[in-house]
């Protein structure tokens, strides 16, 4: 109860608010407009929130996640180009519904569905965070290390079409996490003799280079079309006719949340998977399935939203974020000297509750934004390239650099930009790179730990493995590895 | 061992494997050397173990992706790609970069904003004068003063120094 109303309670802190709606409203541009990502405007972020308290940039992040995540199905009705690699699903439906002049009918499905999708992403991140919390309490070093690696194997696994590419930008990121100065002996690392190297590659700009800067130089070096808009005609629905669909779209977000809880796995698989579900479930749609039907926007809204909540059950309660966009989340809680994890419910149980506030306050603002200002900013979507791209460039140097004001961080960002943008070309997946950058360090640290934890004991094995979590996640690490051995998939096949 | 030419069909799969295993390969190298170097610590203890290992991962992956360079190519479409635009972009971006101490933040974001909507075919001479000079200012605002991140600052940049005046 208590808890419930110190949630309640931010609804009337009105700096609180205001963060939510500002992060809100960029969320809205920022995944409406193709070419911008809300995995680029939240690196951009964490740069500008440097300075703030840690409950306000979480707010704005907050506002932008849930908000951006929804927006992305704007340009994918209007344009038949999914602002958001979530909405890639939306298009189907959503874009055959517009060119029929129902664009507006369209955009009211999509809203309300991410709304029931993020309430119920964030609801069950409230009551099952302190339980998840309270089982990873009897977590050891080597558990922690195993649990990482099993992230970064399934980002691995999920986000390339190779898999060996994968774990490449995997390595790759455990290689950048390492350089500066090691944590247990104080030796600088990796450093080559650079001394603006000792401190280690600062996160943001590595962020904003493999997100924003690479983004740049895909959307400008890709030639894509820029899209016919649809017609936004004023065809009226009433908001019961709606919401008939609500009772399934719990099933899509629960399809959602479970997706989105798994590493690497995030939106847009998880909307492709309900959308499949909704194929076989839903045998009479509104029209065939592909060529306008609602049930499909209301799986695939339903779905990506559910994700938010999903991937940040591991993120606050293991540190093991669920995909890039709660990857540098977690940076946010780095760069404000926070550790989330096990012991960060019951460490700052304010902070975990404003986060549960900023993203209830956001689903709010995602109802309202949706329903009225969301039709008509159709004609600032259409901006073109060639303004917009050259704007997010300075965005990212000026990002970059804002976080420890040195240049050098501007050349970083530059520099990962164009590895972000070659790996991107060579379909090297930029994900497992960043999951391993955020999380390099405290595998390091674990897994010496618990080397240097057994190495005294009898059985040295025994010692690093025998307890039944360890099994289970080294078990669950080697599953993901050996599923991807051609001989067992062609087994598997048979 | 002599590799036929024929036999790689998939040259930069074959390529890519190749630097990451020479990647993998100096990696451990280092971290072995380095190890070396630190007297009377335990590999347990070694801030050079996880290195290692990592050495390891790369230089497997690398042998790998050289074994597939073997195999043919899978039939993907392959998204075009304007090379010259990505060059001057990264060269615009470059010259940026390195003209910002000597420039001035404001001065070299206008400039910057100037020469890539110049050579991304941007001919309006309102937007080309009012976007470049409007963002640099709104930014230097935004950045400089209200969030008092230390910005470059030169004695050519005009463009901050004017800012300066009417704040």
């Amino acid at each position: 109860m208590d808890a419930i109303l110190e949630v309640l309670a931010y609804f009337t802190n009105m700096r609180f608010v205001l963060m939510v709606f500002s992060g809100a409203v960029s969320g809205l541009l920022v995944g409406a407009i193709p070419g911008l990502t809300v995995s680029m405007a939240t690196a951009l972020l964490v740069s500008v929130t440097y300075t703030w308290a840690a409950q306000d940039a979480l707010a704005m992040v907050m506002g932008v996640y849930v908000v951006g995540v929804f927006s992305g199905a704007l340009s994918a009705i209007l344009l038949n180009i999914p602002g958001a690699p979530a909405s890639v699903v939306t298009t189907l439906d959503g874009y055959p519904l517009a060119r029929q002049g129902r664009a507006r009918e369209a955009l009211r499905y999509a809203t309300w569905y991410s709304l029931i999708g993020s309430l119920f992403g964030i609801l069950m991140l409230w009551a099952l965070a302190r339980p998840i919390s309270a089982f990873a309490l009897r977590f050891q070093p080597m558990d922690y290390f195993l649990l990482a690696l099993f992230g970064l194997t399934m980002v691995g696994a999920l986000t390339a079409t190779s898999f060996k590419r994968g774990l490449v930008s995997a390595c790759l990121g455990l290689v950048v996490s390492m350089v500066g100065l090691d944590s247990v002996l104080g030796t600088p690392r990796l450093t080559f003799g650079i001394q603006q190297l000792t401190a280690g590659i600062h996160i943001v700009p590595v962020l904003i280079g493999l997100f924003g800067f690479s983004e740049v130089l895909m959307v400008l070096g890709g030639q894509q079309d820029e899209g016919e808009m649809a017609r936004m005609l004023k065809s009226l629905i009433k908001t019961r006719e709606v919401l008939k669909h609500w009772a399934v779209s719990l099933y899509f977000s629960l399809i959602g949340l479970l997706v989105g809880a798994l590493p690497g796995a995030g939106a847009p698989v998880a909307s492709f998977l309900a959308y499949g579900s909704a194929k076989k479930l839903i045998k009479k749609p509104s029209a065939p399935f592909g060529e306008g039907a609602v049930e499909g926007i209301v799986a695939s809204e339903s779905a990506n939203n559910a994700c938010i909540g999903g991937a940040m059950i591991p993120m606050l309660t293991l540190a093991i974020p669920g995909d890039a966009v709660t990857a540098i989340m977690l940076s946010v809680f780095y760069v404000h000297g926070l550790r989330p994890g096990p012991l960060f419910i019951r460490q700052s149980p304010e902070l975990f509750h404003s986060i549960i506030a900023a993203g209830l306050l956001a689903c709010v603002f995602l109802l309202l934004l949706g329903l009225f200002v969301a039709p008509r900013i159709a004609r600032l979507i259409t901006l073109p390239r060639r303004v917009l791209m050259p704007l997010v460039a300075v965005l990212c140097a000026v990002g970059a650099f804002a976080g420890n004001n040195r240049l050098f961080d501007v050349g970083v960002m530059l520099v990962f930009g164009v590895l972000g943008f070659v790996m991107r070309r060579r379909h090297y997946p930029v994900a497992p790179m960043t999951l391993a950058i955020v999380l390099g360090r405290m595998m390091d640290e674990h897994f010496r730990r618990a080397v240097s934890l057994a190495l005294p004991e009898e059985n040295f094995v025994m010692a690093l493995f025998g307890r039944p979590i360890t099994l289970a996640l080294l078990a669950l690490v080697l599953i993901v590895l050996l599923s991807k051995l051609p001989w067992v998939r062609k087994r598997f096949k048979k | 061992m002599k590799l036929q030419r024929s036999s790689i069909t998939n040259r930069a799969a074959f390529f890519e494997g190749c630097l990451i295993l020479l990647a993998g390969a100096a990696l451990g190298w280092h971290a072995l050397n380095r190890h070396a170097q630190l007297a009377r610590v335990d590999w347990a203890l070694s801030p050079y173990l996880f290195p290692l290992l990592v050495s390891m991962g790369l230089f497997i992956l690398g042998i790998l992706l050289m074994l597939e360079g073997m195999k043919p190519p899978n039939q993907t479409t392959k998204q075009p790609l304007h090379w010259p635009t990505v060059v001057m972009t990264i060269g615009c971006a470059l010259c940026y970069f390195l003209l910002m101490p000597f420039l001035g933040f404001a001065l070299a974001t206008a400039l910057f904003l100037l020469a890539m909507l110049l050579f991304l075919g941007e001919r309006r001479v309102l937007m080309l004068i009012l976007l470049p000079l409007v963002f640099s200012a709104v930014l230097y605002i935004l950045f400089g003063k209200l969030l008092h991140v230390m910005l470059p600052g030169a004695p050519v940049d005009v463009l901050g120094r004017a800012i300066d005046l009417i704040l």
